[in-house]
């Protein structure tokens, strides 16, 4: 049976807030408020903040690989707020040490390669809010990755 | 192979300070602060200046009672000369005076002997004048003798011819006796009458 959108999960990272490290069993929600960054601040609005985060992108399949995987982002933060990626290793901890990229289809997106089954991939989001931003209630990105699957 | 794809839809707020308006508030408050310290300093030039004018007033009050002073001293001293040459013009104003009285006393001897003159010369003509009218009335007296003697002639000439003819009529008369008249019997004397005599009684 064919890999199906199920089989592929999304999970944060151990360290607090989900900042760094390796993979935790803490699945992220999807389309749910809060599920990976926290509300920006008056403060951090005003001042202009960056904010990152670690997750990973796991094949949960039990025995087909997730093949040429491509990660971008399919729909960029819609405040004033953006989105840039970077990819990580499975451990890691410093958000800054990587590259960050805004692949905005998927012919810019990076690729992951094949994901084995019960594989992961570490990805670092970075946020970036100017100062002075407009306040924006659901301030929303979607991240979208895609592969083959026999 | 079919593909397969999976999305991550990321959620949060973004908020921004609402504090803002304090701020703007605190920011007016700091500017506030700032115009009234600049209005303190400039009210405090300005009470500086307003002492240094009243320094400068001051001194230019003293200044002109200085003056004031020294006018009041020239005045007195101006006032001073001009009694002294009031003195000095009521000192040559007496011989002055003098001339003049006798100037006017010489004046009205002048105008006396005029008039003296003027009277000496209103009586010669007076005297001129009553000559003329005694010599008027003189040849006015001779005129009328004249005349007197022309009427006495005249007269005596009428009187001759009146007794010329009072003796002629009396010739005439002595030549033609005349009738008594009427008038001449009513003038003798009359008998009374006893009418007469009861008027006299009853008298």
């Amino acid at each position: 049976m064919s890999i199906i959108s199920s089989d592929i999960q999304w999970f944060k990272s151990i360290q607090a807030d989900s900042d760094g490290g390796t993979i935790s069993s803490n699945q992220i929600a999807d389309a749910t408020l809060n599920n990976l960054f926290p509300d920006t601040t008056g403060d951090q609005s005003a001042a202009g903040n960056i904010t990152y985060r670690k997750i990973f992108l796991k094949n949960n399949h039990g025995s087909l690989t997730w093949q040429s995987v491509v990660f971008w982002i399919s729909s960029q933060v819609d405040s004033d707020e953006s989105f840039s990626v970077a990819l990580g290793t499975s451990s890691d901890t410093d958000p800054e040490a990587p590259s960050y990229t805004t692949p905005l289809d998927k012919g810019s997106g990076l690729s992951i390669g094949d994901l084995a089954p019960a594989a992961s991939q570490g990805i670092w989001i970075k946020r970036t809010t100017p100062a002075g931003a407009t306040a924006f209630p659901n301030a929303t990105g979607i991240l979208k990755a895609e592969g083959d699957s026999l | 192979m079919s593909t397969v794809n999976s999305t991550l839809t990321l959620r949060w707020y973004l908020f921004v300070l609402a504090n803002k308006t304090l701020e703007l508030i605190w920011d007016l408050y700091v500017k506030a602060s700032k115009t009234l310290t600049l209005i303190w300093n400039v009210s405090k030039i300005v009470k500086k200046t307003l002492v240094l004018i009243w320094d400068v007033d001051i001194l230019a009050s003293k200044t002109l009672a200085l003056m004031w002073d020294v006018t009041v001293l020239a005045s007195n001293t101006l006032t001073l000369i001009w009694t002294l040459i009031g003195r000095v013009e009521k000192t040559l104003t007496l011989p002055w005076n003098l001339i003049g009285r006798i100037y006017l006393t010489l004046s009205l001897k002048w105008n006396v002997s005029i008039l003296v003159n003027k009277t000496l010369t209103l009586i010669w003509t007076v005297r001129v004048l009553a000559s003329k009218m005694l010599d008027l009335i003189w040849n006015v007296r001779i005129l009328v003798s004249k005349t007197l003697t022309l009427m006495w002639s005249l007269i005596g000439r009428v009187s001759r011819t009146l007794s010329l003819i009072w003796n002629i009529d009396r010739l005439v008369k002595k030549t033609i006796p005349q009738k008594p008249t009427v008038a001449s019997i009513e003038r003798t004397p009359r008998i009374p009458t006893v009418e007469r005599i009861d008027k006299r009684g009853l008298r």
